[in-house]
């Protein structure tokens, strides 16, 4: 909805978007339907006003933060900002909080898991990090794989029927 | 002391006396809420943004899928992190038109 919304804007004015417009969209959408849209989001921007960071809660009410966490391992996550975070960190040391925290969430959090994503948005540009971090990485895989014999089963029975006009005529009745 | 009966005395304010014989119906039953199961996190740096999630998506205590994304794309300076319904976060991101 609102990425759509956003292109077409940015069509029609021929500008950079901002992030206040994700924002309100996201919220009015939100509020609007009372919570039962069950989305709980962490919104990141870059445009002229800057580096600039949103929660916004499924109710529709929002924060503008310098450090945001949601889900069920917000809590394990925010531990870990509210321990190490300082103003006018470099990127990498962003990079390596933020990592941190979703770390602490998928250790200490059972609803979370696997690998760590990242999204670097700069007056730079932007790097999508895919799979920044892979904490536990499967130690075992099965080399033989999963696939078995033609005739594993026993077969019991064999029916086949074509489908013709009479046989679709007698199921209608 | 006895209960004083509530129909006697008009104490004001809201009537409850439905909403009692309704839990003793059994229509009172609030659904459960629903449990996001994902750590999504960002902060701001120097001069930028860092945004962060998990890649885990479970379907209650199944695991649905080991390597999902979470960081959806908005326009190509804005990005955003979604937890909750995966359907409502691809929705409200996405491109389509609700």
């Amino acid at each position: 909805m609102v990425s759509s919304a956003l292109f077409l804007h940015r069509k029609s004015t021929l500008r950079e978007s901002r992030v206040v417009s994700a924002q309100n969209i996201m919220k009015s959408h939100l509020f609007k339907y009372q919570g039962h849209v069950g989305a709980a989001l962490v919104l990141g921007g870059f445009d002229i006003h800057g580096p600039q960071l949103f929660t916004i809660y499924p109710h529709g009410s929002s924060d503008c933060l310098q450090y945001a966490t949601m889900g069920s391992g917000s809590l394990a996550a925010m531990s870990i900002f509210e321990s190490d975070y300082k103003d006018g960190m470099s990127e990498d040391e962003a990079k390596l909080l933020v990592a941190r925290s979703i770390r602490a969430g998928i250790y200490n959090d059972l609803g979370s898991g696997s690998n760590i994503d990242l999204c670097v948005l700069s007056r730079a540009g932007t790097k999508y990090l895919r799979n920044f971090e892979i904490p536990q990485e499967r130690t075992y895989i099965r080399e033989q794989g999963y696939t078995f014999k033609n005739g594993t089963t026993i077969l019991n029975k064999r029916n086949f029927q074509t489908a013709t006009s009479a046989t679709m005529e007698s199921k209608k009745k | 002391m006895e209960m004083q009966d509530r129909v006697e005395f008009d104490l004001g304010g809201f009537e409850f006396n439905s909403s009692i014989h309704d839990v003793k119906k059994g229509a009172l039953t609030s659904k459960l809420a629903t449990k996001t199961g994902t750590t999504i996190s960002g902060v701001i740096y120097s001069d930028g943004v860092v945004l962060g999630a998990d890649t885990r998506s479970t379907n209650g205590e199944t695991v649905a899928d080991k390597n999902c994304e979470k960081i959806h794309y908005i326009a190509p300076n804005i990005y955003c992190c979604g937890a909750g319904t995966a359907a409502d976060t691809e929705a409200v991101t996405g491109t389509y038109y609700v």
